[in-house]
């Protein structure tokens, strides 16, 4: 792809100032979406990927946040460097947001009608009847039945997965170019939970929107993304076409959290916990529970995203000439000597 | 201490534990026994003391150096104070000193709010005077000769440090004793809201279903009756003594409180945790005193802390009425008192006006700290 | 391994929460969450129950650990009916049936240390030796893979993963038979989910434990139960050993379950069954078979000659009519969503035409009713709408399109060995329509 992508994040660190020391949350994150495609961030609780995305539009609360180095580019505009202003029109009519819990998306007391209506009004220059038909023809879209005759009705009249369609249809109100969806079906059953991936499928479709869709799934990955960015503690472990990390996953991690997937054969767990993020390890994070790290991957910096074949690109020392590979297990220690051996 | 008991049962494992051998016993920890004795005796003495002893000489008389006579005859007020400090100690001092990390979170957030702190210690100071202040400097007594003494910074002598009144009774005294009947107020009755309010609001919401129709309907009959004109029916039936009073006020007051505590318990009755100490087996009474009450317990102690203050104005507003204890010299009676010679004598009404507003203050300051502080959302 | 008597057998229990109103406490109505189901558990074994959330899953738990007392029915435990226990032998009884909850962060009291907590069990049963506790509390919580110094932390100290291998421990203390798991790992990262699952795994083999697990995920279900339950709105719609009820599911719910699985494997997507509707409201259960207002296999009737798609849609349109929408106000705005709803003034009927062809926009079916007798009951009912008369509409519906899964509760089949499913499909007498529901299957 060689066009503009729409959304550029480079060099991202999100810090959150709190009594117990600076909390890294986000801590030099890039990546690219293109118009028209599907973006997972993917990773464990704690990974970051819920900062990541609430800073591109600034919806952490700052302070105790703050996004202290790095630049998002919309369009072409850093959206960093905007006024907060700037900032809020950009989020109600160019991003919409789609959260995890519907239930606390929508005010019990209004219709749903009134709420779409509401984000339609405070966007867009219509009169109020024409905010109503376009709120009925958005119910609509997203798939809620007898959509003319359901939009006078309140949030607690609508199922789990309808309120989230609902809160769909309210991020979709003021048309916006890019969505981006935190967890959207963590809260419902599986099998409602496909419908809404059907939905925000066909939504892509039809109006070539592109999504950020953040999830600790990989069921949901495969589903649905174009491309996937793998986070771990605050930085990209992996990034590359959905084929590429099912198919060929290249860093540890990735590796890791495709093998640890109830369902599958094996069933390994990762072992260890998340690092600390006020205080990270030096060198790879992930090196701890990683088996094949190595002592070069204990010191310094994380690696930088070393691209390999394919759109692929991976932060893993292994693979530092582009193009290498994971060396074997049992040759991890042998490694080691020959680069002390060489020192 | 691990490696002892460790050795004792070296290789007891869980699954070896013959449970048919384990049936009801119950163990004592020295404190349950200590707590019991102190308690216990305090109430024994109590009982005893109203039974048999008499109301017009001490129970005994230690004069050890000559210059401190501790005679005390006490009265019911004295030995319920006495329980309250006893209670406080055990369920307040211990288990702050038994768990030092939880005191320094909560002293850290505590201390962040300056005022806070200031009030705290002035508290302290008031409640030693209180507790001990007039064994020390005595008890005010009527002295004609030495009407309208001035306070020492108002051309006064160190004799009367804050004057004295129409009558010659020394005002630093009835402040001492002031303090006194003003912690005997906020304390007693805070402790009777604290327990009432705790036990009809946890009840309430662990049982639920007609318990909680039955407790909570009542609660509402309550809150509607006017306390007021109940102690005025009172004062006016049997006399307005201290004890009748602090009484009244603890029985009539909890209800707000327990409310709150209700509600409280209703959302942690749904924590998971309730329904594991059911499944492990645990009675009604276990888990409403081990789990209900301790997770409530922020509510309750700020809940009960804030109403402190409006106990004590109360008292003050019933004696500066002429419906107090004439027995006792309240701040509110001393206030009533110089009232009338507010022109020539300032500082009757004066000093005591200032430290019931101070006393009143902190009490303020302090359940709003404690509120912030014991907040668990902010944990 | 399940030879003689089982160790739990659950015979038709039914657990029904009654919805009052007033002063009075006047029944209106019952959530029927559990309605009447069967089932056993062998020692040593893992039985699973699956279903989506609200289907009664965890109170059938909650009622077979008699958290909550049954409606009807028995559980027999060991060859004793738990329902009838008194106080005394529940809390025998406790000592054998244990539970791990769902949220770890819940599931313990934030002021107590981890030793108080995992300590009250013992307290509870009458362990008066603090040392002995302590020493058994220490043990154990090596055992689960944590260190004996962390009796004196408190809970909000640890991580879920290690939350929930405490949440272990606090069940296994009083050495139990069986162990009830409420989605032990639903609140756990992926990466901590197999630890927990694969510490389960071994303790049920050292103790032979038999247990119980709750789960809407399916691949957990499959990684590490031997028999699965499918519960569908209080009933169990399936029942068999794992790996045959995984390959060849007998109940389209079953069916429609696993299929909504999200897979990893990039060739199967959108391969998903879609399950249209959400789950019905359990005080008013559907009639019939509780599923078939969402069966993508609800079977037709013999005489027409229908896409089993047709057929769902123009099922959905019954169940629209038969819950009293599409009253004429209703179809009034769906004509004219244009105008404003002050200033609306519904005729006595509408044309017809526009109704039926609006309805059948709505519901799927601008490409035509395949079956000419099914296409002039669906114009007809359109007609009875158009002028208003609800009444008439149902009853054409109901007598013209007639579906034995909602005429009658389907019967129990076997299925073979430990296997049996409930639906009409797999009954004898209806005939089966494997080839239409592959079709659908695939979408």
């Amino acid at each position: 792809m060689t066009e503009q992508p729409l959304l550029s994040i480079r060099d991202l660190k999100t810090h959150f100032h709190t009594d117990d020391g600076v909390v890294k949350a986000v801590d030099g994150v890039s990546f690219d979406v293109h118009r028209g495609e599907t973006v997972c961030i993917v990773g464990e609780s704690g990974s970051g990927k819920s900062v990541t995305s609430e800073s591109i539009t600034q919806l952490i609360p700052m302070p105790p946040g703050e996004i202290v180095e790095g630049s998002v580019y919309y369009d072409g505009n850093d959206i960093t460097t905007m006024t907060e202003d700037g900032v809020r029109s950009l989020r109600g009519s160019q991003i919409g947001h789609v959260f995890q819990n519907p239930q606390g998306a929508l005010n019990p007391v209004y219709t749903v009608g009134y709420q779409i209506r509401e984000a339609i009004l405070s966007h867009r220059d219509v009169s109020k009847a024409e905010a109503r038909e376009l709120a009925v023809e958005l119910l609509e879209e997203v798939g809620i039945p007898e959509a003319p005759t359901r939009v006078d009705d309140y949030p607690h009249e609508f199922s789990g997965g309808m309120k989230q369609r609902v809160v769909i249809a309210i991020a979709l109100a003021c048309d916006p170019e890019m969505l981006i969806a935190d967890e959207p079906t963590t809260a419902l059953d599986v099998t409602i939970e496909a419908q809404i991936l059907d939905l925000f499928r066909h939504l892509q479709q039809e109006l070539d929107m592109s999504i950020i869709f953040i999830t600790h799934d990989l069921g949901v990955v495969a589903e649905i993304a174009d491309r996937v960015v793998v986070m771990y503690a605050g930085k990209v472990m992996e990034t590359g076409s959905v084929e590429k990390i099912f198919e060929n996953p290249a860093h540890p991690y990735t590796k890791a959290l495709l093998e640890c997937l109830p369902g599958q054969a094996g069933l390994e767990p990762i072992p260890g916990a998340l690092p600390s993020v006020t205080d990270p390890p030096n060198g790879c994070r992930f090196h701890d529970r990683c088996p094949y790290a190595i002592d070069m991957c204990r010191t310094g910096e994380q690696p930088p995203l070393h691209d390999l074949p394919g759109d692929h690109a991976v932060s893993c020392i292994h693979y530092e000439d582009g193009d290498g590979d994971l060396p074997e297990l049992e040759d991890v220690d042998r490694m080691d000597a020959a680069i002390g051996g060489a020192r | 201490m691990s490696t002892d008991t460790d050795s004792k049962h070296a290789d007891v494992t869980f699954e070896d534990i013959d449970w048919e051998e384990y049936d009801g016993a119950r163990e004592f920890t020295p404190l349950m026994l200590a707590k019991i004795l102190v308690l216990g005796g305090i109430t024994l003495a109590w009982v005893l003391d109203w039974q048999f002893g008499s109301h017009r000489d001490p129970l005994f008389t230690v004069d050890p150096a000559g210059i401190l006579e501790i005679a005390p005859n006490p009265g019911n007020v004295e030995w319920l104070f006495t329980l309250t400090i006893a209670v406080l100690f055990f369920y307040v001092v211990v288990p702050l000193y038994l768990n030092p990390r939880m005191t320094r979170h909560y002293w850290r957030e505590f201390k962040k709010n300056k005022a806070a702190v200031v009030s705290l210690v002035f508290l302290g100071f008031i409640f030693l005077l209180a507790v001990f202040g007039p064994f020390i400097f005595g008890r005010p007594e009527i002295d004609i000769t030495n009407a309208y003494q001035p306070p020492v910074f108002a051309g006064g002598t160190w004799a009367h440090p804050f004057g004295t009144m129409q009558s010659g009774e020394d005002v630093f005294q009835i402040v001492i004793i002031g303090a006194r009947v003003s912690m005997m107020v906020g304390l007693i009755g805070c402790l009777m809201i604290i327990v009432l309010a705790s036990a009809v609001g946890t009840t309430a919401a662990y049982f639920g279903g007609m318990v909680d129709e039955v407790l909570m309907r009542f609660v509402d009959i309550m809150l509607t009756f006017p306390t007021f004109f109940l102690i005025l029916y009172v004062v006016f039936l049997y006399g307005g003594d201290l004890f009748t009073i602090i009484l009244i006020l603890g029985l009539t007051t909890w209800t707000a409180t327990s409310r709150l505590v209700r509600s409280e318990a209703l959302q942690r009755n749904e924590e998971q945790y309730i329904d594991a100490a059911k499944n492990v087996g645990a009675g009604e009474r276990w888990i409403i005193t081990r789990h209900l009450v301790p997770n409530v317990s922020n509510t309750i102690i700020t809940a009960a802390t804030l109403v402190i203050p409006s106990l004590i104005l109360y008292e003050a507003v019933l004696a500066f009425l002429g419906f107090g204890d004439p027995n006792v010299w309240s701040w509110g009676r001393a206030i009533s008192v110089g009232r009338s010679d507010l022109q020539n004598a300032w500082w009757i009404a004066t000093m005591p006006g200032v430290f019931l507003f101070l006393t009143v203050l902190a009490f303020n300051f302090l359940g709003d700290a404690l509120r912030d502080a014991l907040d668990p959302r902010h944990e | 391994m399940s030879t003689g008597r089982p160790l739990l057998e659950v015979e038709n229990l039914k657990k029904h929460f009654p919805m009052t109103r007033g002063m009075m406490k006047e029944e209106i109505g019952r959530v029927r969450a559990v309605d009447g189901i069967d089932f056993t558990v062998h020692q040593g074994e893992t039985f699973g129950l699956v279903g989506e959330s609200g289907c009664g899953k965890s109170t059938a738990a909650r009622t077979i650990l008699r958290l909550e007392d049954p409606t009807a029915g028995s559980v027999y435990f060991d060859g004793d009916d738990i329902t009838e226990y008194d106080k005394a032998a529940l809390k025998r009884y406790r000592r054998n049936a244990q539970m791990i909850f769902q949220d770890p962060d819940s599931s313990f009291d934030p002021r107590m240390s981890v030793g108080e907590s995992l300590e009250e069990p013992l307290i509870v049963h009458g362990m008066g030796d603090r040392s002995l506790r302590r020493h058994l509390v220490k043990d154990l919580l090596e055992r689960v893979g944590l260190q004996a110094e962390d009796i004196n932390r408190y809970p909000h100290e640890f991580s879920g993963g290690q939350k929930q291998r405490i949440g272990l421990a606090r069940a296994l203390i009083l050495n139990p038979s069986m162990l009830v798991a409420d989605e032990p790992v639903s609140a756990l990262d992926v990466s901590v989910q197999a630890e927990i699952l694969n510490l389960l795994d071994e303790f049920q083999d050292a103790f032979g434990l038999s247990i119980i697990l709750i789960s809407h995920n399916l691949g957990v279900v499959r990684h590490i139960c031997d028999r699965v339950g499918v519960m569908y709105m209080g009933e169990l719609v399936e029942v068999g050993r794992t790996e045959e009820l995984f390959t060849d599911p007998k109940h389209p719910y079953t069916r429609s379950l696993i299929s909504a699985i999200p897979s990893t494997d990039l060739d199967d997507r959108s391969q998903r069954v879609r399950l249209s509707g959400s789950v019905p409201d359990p005080a008013d259960p559907p009639r019939g078979c509780r599923f078939h207002t969402r069966c993508p296999e609800v079977i037709p009737p013999d005489h027409y000659d229908l896409e089993q798609e047709t057929w769902r849609s123009l099922m959905d349109f019954k169940q629209r009519v038969e819950e009293r929408h599409l009253t004429i106000e209703q179809l009034y705005v769906m004509l004219y969503p244009d105008e404003d709803e002050e200033e609306m003034d519904v005729p006595e009927s509408l044309p017809q035409e526009e109704v039926t062809s609006v309805l059948s926009g709505e519901y799927g079916l601008e490409s035509g009713i395949g079956d000419r007798k099914a296409a002039e009951v669906f114009e007809a009912t359109s007609g009875h709408l158009a002028a208003g008369d609800l009444e008439t509409a149902i009853e054409l519906l109901e007598s013209e399109y007639r579906t034995v899964c909602q005429q009658e509760t389907p019967p129990v089949t076997d299925e073979g060995p430990d296997h049996r499913s409930a639906c009409h499909l797999r009954s004898e007498g209806a005939a089966p329509l494997s080839g239409e529901s592959e079709s659908v299957a695939t979408d």
